[in-house]
């Protein structure tokens, strides 16, 4: 589960933002916004994704440097918002 | 007497010699350190062989060094010239090779560019990396490199460099139609006319924090820099990365105890909808500036009822101006009035509407902006056929050159001027002002691409999204395309669909016909949209 997760949102981020980023390896710890891949624009494109293709709720208050800043912490907050639903509805 | 930018800091040195002239993240400079260090640096380019009227290039990451920088170039009586960082080092080493620089004051995090812009940019003598105590020589492609302990070994005494108003002060190098950027070029009295009216108007006071959002390519940064300075207040640099996130931004302001605030609207926007702010939030924070593009009313009008507390008021100018008319958002507008006017010209500055039969246009008459006075750029960087083109003579008849913006604009009832549109093919998008023209050539250079448009397409939040069009000899990719624009154009220039058409419509005259493009777009999204919500 976790390693699909993390999957998904590494191929996501790094086919659909860094176009403009040759060059530039993607880890799991690569800082996402002082390498410029997340932008201002870019954080609402991630936003949308991770809620369609999860099938969660980010709220305006997740949206968050902490929640943001490496593949890893995306990941995170996925994996927390998935399990507080499994939970809602065990 | 102050008529030069650096004598603001300079007064305030000698006046608040203890206080925070700048904050960065941790870091807090006072007006006596900003003082000396920037003049260490100025001594230290003046040794280098930088005399009056040379450009230095600024081509580091924002930070405390950035403000040192700027000061150290007046100082020495040069002209700075801020380099977009992120910028593809094609456009980097054009800009430089176009007005000259010898001589970079760089940050170690560039240092894999350096090489790379030497070679592209010949005329380059060497780098002074302003935050590095290690050797960087092997990355500088055989140029001079000078660290941090060059500048120590300055003394902090301020050198005596003769320069008067008239004098540029920095070049400022926006989109231009032909494919290359072109250099507006600025003087200190250009600059020192705004900074002293926008300090009068907002009441600025040594009390106040002010923000540094816009990058220092970008003229918002003028105001921010110089303002504080004049009054002796502190700036504090917006982290960039915080900028993505609008509560962020928020919390940052709180934090940072701003007091006024100057950045593009589509980041107010965003904060309007995300920041989730309320009455009696940033209590300290009393003056919200916006300039760059037109603040969408639904978004201004609910940031106005989350903040009330706050002045809110709309600078209007092109780069080639910094600004020339504002208005006061008195009371939260209604969509139904459109968009908010750009209001009526700041001291010293006359504006007026000229019409195409060369006469001035009475209130109610559609007709181009034009601008006199002492904000007025001194021309495009050796591009006299440029500056002919902006700078004319007064139509009106006074012996003063006139800025023609290209800016159709209405006046109203009220005398305030309001924006309708663009007299040729430049657009706005995030704030950033973007010739359709330069993002054309770029694909142009693309040996698959025969024909091409890039078009804008409206969007609330961003004013412009950019689409291309292109007609392609053979099939390729759209992310090739994105990748290949990305090494000649900046990421905000960049189309987001790249959309491969079998031929192009042309007008009449045989051109390319980017509104049928642009309608087309528009009805394929809308009916695509439309299919969507069916099926959902």
């Amino acid at each position: 589960m976790n390693s699909d997760i993390r999957k998904t949102i590494h191929d996501y981020v790094s086919s659909e933002l860094m176009h403009d980023l040759p060059g530039l390896v993607l880890t799991d710890e690569t800082d996402l916004l002082s390498a410029h891949i997340i932008d201002s624009l870019g954080i609402f494109t991630l936003v949308t994704f991770l809620e369609e293709r999860f099938g969660i709720v980010i709220d305006a208050d997740e949206v968050l440097v902490e929640h943001f800043g490496t593949v890893t912490d995306v990941v995170n907050l996925v994996e927390s918002k998935l399990m507080g639903a499994a939970a809602q509805t065990a | 007497m102050e008529f030069l930018l650096h004598h603001l800091l300079e007064s305030a040195a000698e006046r608040r010699p203890g206080e925070p002239a700048v904050v960065d993240r941790a870091r807090t400079l006072t007006y006596d350190e900003l003082e000396t260090e920037s003049n260490r640096l100025a001594r230290l380019l003046m040794d280098q062989g930088v005399r009056p009227g040379d450009r230095v290039g600024l081509f580091l990451d924002k930070s405390i060094e950035s403000i040192i920088a700027i000061y150290a170039v007046l100082k020495g009586g040069g002209i700075y010239v801020p380099l977009d960082p992120q910028a593809p080092i094609g456009r980097v080493a054009y800009v430089t090779g176009n007005c000259g620089i010898e001589w970079l004051l760089t940050g170690k995090e560039k240092a894999g560019s350096w090489a790379e812009l030497a070679r592209q940019a010949p005329q380059v003598k060497g780098f002074v990396v302003l935050n590095g105590e290690d050797r960087f020589g092997e990355h500088a492609g055989g140029k001079v490199v000078l660290d941090r302990g060059a500048i120590e070994a300055q003394v902090g005494a301020r050198p005596a460099v003769a320069r008067i108003g008239f004098d540029p002060a920095y070049i400022l190098y926006t989109s231009g139609s032909t494919g290359n950027p072109k250099g507006v070029t600025l003087t200190h009295r250009n600059a020192m006319s705004f900074v002293d009216w926008g300090v009068d108007e907002y009441g600025v006071t040594a009390a106040d924090r002010l923000s540094n959002h816009a990058p220092l390519h970008f003229d918002l940064s003028i105001f921010d820099i110089f303002a504080a300075a004049r009054a002796g207040g502190t700036l504090v640099l917006v982290p960039p990365e915080i900028s993505v996130f609008p509560i962020e931004v928020a919390r940052f302001i709180e934090r940072s105890q701003i007091t006024v605030w100057y950045s593009v609207p589509s980041l107010l926007s965003r904060m309007s909808e995300k920041a989730n702010l309320h009455p009696g939030s940033l209590p300290r924070l009393r003056t919200i500036l916006f300039a760059g593009e037109v603040f969408p009313v639904k978004y201004l009008r609910k940031l106005m009822l989350q903040l009330p507390h706050v002045r809110f008021s709309n600078l209007y100018g092109p780069t080639e101006t910094n600004v020339c008319t504002w208005y006061d958002v008195s009371e939260p507008p209604d969509e139904v009035d459109g968009p908010i006017p750009i209001g009526r010209a700041i001291a010293d500055i006359e504006v007026f509407a000229l019409k195409d039969d060369g006469t001035s246009a009475l209130a109610g008459e559609v007709g181009e902006l034009i601008v006199r006075g002492p904000t007025v750029m001194q021309g495009y960087w050796n591009d006299q056929e440029r500056t002919d083109r902006g700078l004319v003579p007064d139509p009106l008849g006074t012996p003063q050159k006139v800025y023609r913006t290209g800016d159709l604009v209405r006046q109203d009832d009220s005398g305030c001027y309001r924006l309708l549109g663009r007299r040729d093919a430049q657009i706005k998008s995030r704030g950033y002002r973007i010739e359709l023209g330069e993002i054309e050539t770029a694909l142009y250079r693309h040996p698959a691409v025969v024909e091409c448009a890039a078009i804008a397409v409206p969007d609330e939040m961003i004013t412009n999204r950019l689409v291309a069009i292109v007609g392609l000899r053979y099939p390729v990719d759209p992310a090739a395309l994105y990748q290949w624009c990305a090494d000649i154009i900046p990421r905000y220039m960049i189309p987001e669909t790249f959309e491969a058409h079998d031929s192009l419509p042309k007008t009449s005259t045989g051109k390319i016909d980017r509104q049928a493009l642009a309608r087309a777009f528009a009805e394929r999204t809308a009916s695509a949209a439309a299919r969507e919500k069916e099926g959902s």
